[in-house]
């Protein structure tokens, strides 16, 4: 009797699991975003090709983006440091899955650079840091003088380019050497931009 | 019954992994006259009928051309026999994957469900009879199914562990047997698409008359051609679907008199420029370090539109400059920028550069 009563529990319990992993993955999981046309162009497209005098060079492009608390994003992100001597900052929530990732380094030191696109359901957007940038007056590197946000207690600067928009939200000094970050996104708003942000500064 | 249902369990979870692994098709453009391939290029399933629409590009060396239909990166895939195929293992795919699941937990949980009424209060229930008849028929059913699974899987594993052991697979070809393989010959319904770019050595020829041939940069020299390289680094055969100028002077000027279209920070590119002249053309500037042109400005043929500098999917200062036509294909800008006489600072008869573009096609030699 006693056995008869515990098999039924345990039936009861593999019903109800299966049921409810089910509805988990089909509803409540994330689900991976598609990427636009517009992203498509803006950061798959590709025109540039490697750079050609790279000494060290790690290149990721994922068919479908991958979600970035997967282990594979984690390998690769691990892959794309190590070229790198600053920290590379990312958002650090579940609903971010990345598209495509590289980093490299020149012959010159100062030349390394990270260029990061990702996916959320409201579009897709960039993280870079590019040391390129980093002579560069920010009032003057554009025609169009960028508005300066306080964030959270940090000066950041905003372009809208129109067909992209373009914040530089923060600037690390490694050995004499600048190394600015940047968020871009050719569908998102400021608004959408600054919420990334939020979760990278967490 | 019975045994219908166990034959329906036993074909289905048989024909199960060759469905689950029934996962690409690819389109190919036969090279005429040729037992070879032109071209070809992996799509990725939408929908339960995956043809008769655009649907993304997968992977595989894409012409990269925009046509009518459909956007960049995406293709119009009209329907062939070989869809039914595809179209069989999307429904069989839809039955286990969406279907099955919940059907068996259902299940399951009223079989728990009798069992535990049953005990709680029998006769006040269904009856006791028919209860643990009933029960007795479900068990023996799971128990059917459950060896079937077993037997099969097992069959399945030993195999493939057979193939793979012995080598099978490699010698006759059939690296991946089990797997479905729909190869789609482009069909001539397919919208009109430009061919594939392929690149030859930049000797260069008289520019055309509807381009223009102003110089992006005053002297200097093009260190990296238009075509197909590889990286020295990680070997990857990609194409470059411009010219490197190197430069004492670092002011870039406006090859083409036209219309802005793009000012800013471009990705990869950096911070660049795109002008649309009124044949078509597009010049495109990248790696720029700054820029005094915005979008929907006009700019004459020789304005200065920037500097060069490094931002960018870039190492060291240069320009990359790019043209492209109005269908959005790439030409070689060396052909119209002749007279700018930029000198050649590259081996033509170097390892690193395919001028057949057939590296840059074919996926095995492509980086991923």
């Amino acid at each position: 009797m006693v056995n008869r009563k515990i098999l039924s529990l345990i039936f009861l319990a593999i019903g109800l699991s299966i049921l409810f992993s089910f509805f988990y993955f089909s509803f409540f999981k994330p689900k991976v975003p598609t990427i636009s046309q517009k992203a498509r162009n803006f950061y798959l497209e590709e025109i540039i090709g490697p750079p050609e005098d790279a000494e060290k060079i790690f290149s990721q492009k994922y068919s479908l983006p991958v979600p970035i608390s997967g282990k594979k994003f984690k390998n690769d992100f691990k892959k794309a440091q190590e070229i790198l001597p600053f920290e590379i900052l990312i958002p650090k929530e579940k609903k971010y899955f990345a598209m495509d990732i590289l980093s490299f380094s020149g012959k010159e030191k100062g030349t390394e650079k990270f260029f990061g696109a990702f996916l959320t359901e409201k579009g897709a957007f960039g993280i870079f840091v590019d040391p390129g940038f980093s002579e560069i007056d920010s009032q003057s590197v554009f025609p169009q003088k960028p508005e300066e946000i306080n964030f959270k207690g940090r000066k950041i600067y905003f372009w809208d380019f129109g067909e992209s928009k373009l914040m530089l939200f923060d600037k690390k000094e490694i050995e004499g050497k600048k190394y600015p970050y940047f968020l871009d996104s050719p569908e998102l708003s400021k608004e959408d931009l600054l919420k990334i942000l939020e979760d990278i500064l967490k | 019954m019975k045994k219908l249902s166990i034959i329906f369990f036993f074909f289905g979870f048989a024909l199960l992994p060759f469905f689950l692994k029934a996962g690409s098709y690819e389109i190919i453009k036969p090279k005429e006259g040729s037992s070879e391939s032109e071209y070809k290029y992996e799509v990725e399933y939408q929908g339960l009928v995956p043809c008769g629409k655009c649907v993304n590009i997968k992977s595989g060396e894409y012409p990269g051309t925009t046509d009518s239909k459909c956007g960049t990166n995406q293709q119009y895939v009209p329907c062939q026999i070989c869809h039914i195929f595809i179209v069989i293992s999307n429904v069989i795919k839809f039955f286990y994957s969406e279907l099955l699941w919940p059907l068996l937990g259902v299940l399951i949980s009223i079989l728990g469900l009798m069992l535990l009424l049953s005990e709680i209060h029998p006769v006040a229930f269904v009856g006791e009879k028919t209860v643990f008849e009933g029960i007795e028929k479900v068990k023996e059913g799971i128990k059917s199914t459950a060896f079937a699974l077993f037997f099969l899987l097992s069959l399945w594993f030993l195999i493939n562990l057979f193939f793979m052991v012995m080598g099978v697979a490699e010698w006759t070809g059939l690296r991946e047997w089990f797997k479905i393989s729909c190869t789609i010959k482009e069909s001539p319904l397919a919208p009109e698409r430009a061919p594939a770019p392929t690149p030859s050595p930049p000797t260069p020829s008289p520019p055309t008359p509807s381009a223009t041939s102003g110089c992006p940069v005053n002297g200097g020299s093009v260190n990296s051609p238009f075509g197909c390289r590889s990286h020295p680094t990680n070997h990857c055969w990609r194409m470059h679907n411009g010219i490197d100028i190197v430069s004492s002077d670092k002011n870039i000027y406006a090859a083409n008199s036209g219309e802005v279209i793009a000012a800013g920070n471009m990705g990869n590119c950096g911070i660049g420029v795109k002008i649309r002249d009124e044949n078509g053309y597009t010049s495109v500037y990248c790696h720029l370090g700054s820029t005094n042109v915005r979008i929907g400005q006009k700019v004459g043929q020789g304005a200065q539109i920037g500097t060069m500098d490094s931002t960018g999917v870039s190492t060291g200062d240069h320009l990359h400059f790019g043209i492209m036509d109005s269908q959005g294909n790439y030409q070689n800008p060396e052909n119209f920028i002749a007279n700018c006489n930029y000198s050649k600072n590259y081996n033509q008869n170097s390892p690193n550069y395919d001028w057949s573009g057939e590296k840059c096609r074919n996926s095995d030699t492509r980086c991923k």
